[in-house]
């Protein structure tokens, strides 16, 4: 007799899935992809300003209108030459938002606390740091990391 | 419909007709869309500060990544994530629906159906920013909650749930005992 496991896996696709592989390169590429979300969000809020449409960008940049709506998703891994040509462009800061990150850390804690996460900082290898990501070390301590 | 292994044995998804990816990988994708959870945000009328409920919302979507990669290497339990929707729910349970979100505060959920109780096995249907206390107060909500009766019926229909299922479920207990 078969179990409601054995009939449920009866159903399911053999085709191979890729779903936990891209999960955790997304976890791996998280520092990059939240700087990459925080330029969407300005580069969309000046467009607004200006009342430019993502086209009119395109063209002044002189790159494809999908290139563009690749760009404002938030998930692009921006050359240093789009970030400057975007800068330009849109006449806006977009590069060197480390230094503030890092103040907006320092403003929201104080004393040990403080202390605790410059030493957590101090301490984590370059790699371990792309996999933690600045903020989740010191906004997220222990949630889900496993 | 086509169901789709996505996280070792334990979790499942529906790859729904006519769309590219399974649920998960298009809601993931969904939730840190910054376009598209601006644009949400601008047409949601109790949303007041876009810039902060972008912010929330791709934190809580990176939080449900970092949980999943934890369940996929087998640290951590689905049950930890996943709640009965209909919170009076106790003992037997025929393919229950179920609601994931990554924290009491966040606006995420991922719905699913359990398929087995231990160890624990569920397949998502779907899921949704809900803004609002019920699910039917909003479309977008009951659309989710049509999905996932859709799906029950289907593994019904396919008799993942029948009559020996309540054995299954006392020989699991049985065993855990």
């Amino acid at each position: 007799m078969k179990t409601n496991r054995e009939r449920f896996l009866e159903l399911v696709s053999k085709e191979p899935n890729n779903t936990a592989k891209r999960n955790k390169e997304r976890i791996i590429q998280r520092a990059m992809l939240r700087e990459s979300r925080k330029i969407a969000f300005k580069v969309l809020e000046r467009l607004d300003e200006l009342g430019w449409t993502q086209k009119k960008l395109a063209e002044a940049m002189e790159v494809s209108p999908q290139y563009v709506s690749k760009m404002v998703k938030g998930k692009e891994n921006f050359t240093l030459e789009t970030l400057v040509k975007l800068q330009q462009v849109l006449d806006i800061p977009i590069l060197a938002s480390y230094r503030k990150d890092v103040e907006k850390v320092s403003a929201e804690f104080k004393g040990e606390e403080q202390t605790a996460i410059v030493q957590t900082l101090g301490s984590i290898s370059y790699n371990s740091y792309v996999s933690l990501t600045l903020k989740e070390t010191i906004r997220k301590p222990s949630r889900f990391l496993c | 419909m086509k169901i789709v292994p996505i996280f070792a044995e334990w979790l499942y998804a529906i790859q729904y007709d006519g769309e590219e990816e399974n649920e998960y990988d298009r809601l993931l994708d969904l939730w840190m869309d910054i376009s598209y959870l601006r644009s949400f945000a601008k047409t949601a009328d109790i949303i007041h500060d876009t810039a902060s409920f972008v912010d929330q919302v791709a934190e809580d979507a990176e939080d449900i990544e970092s949980f999943m990669d934890c369940v996929a290497d087998g640290e951590i339990g689905l049950s930890n994530f996943f709640k009965p929707l209909h919170n009076h729910e106790i003992g037997f349970r025929e393919l229950s629906l179920q609601k994931g979100r990554p924290n009491r505060k966040s606006y995420l959920r991922l719905y699913a159906i359990e398929i087995a109780a231990s160890p624990p096995m569920f397949l998502i249907t779907g899921g949704a920013i809900k803004l609002v206390r019920t699910m039917q107060e909003d479309e977008t909500l009951m659309k989710e909650k049509s999905k996932l009766n859709a799906v029950r019926q289907f593994l019904k229909e396919n008799h993942v749930f029948d009559s020996d299922s309540f054995q299954d479920f006392k020989m699991e207990q049985d065993e855990n005992e």
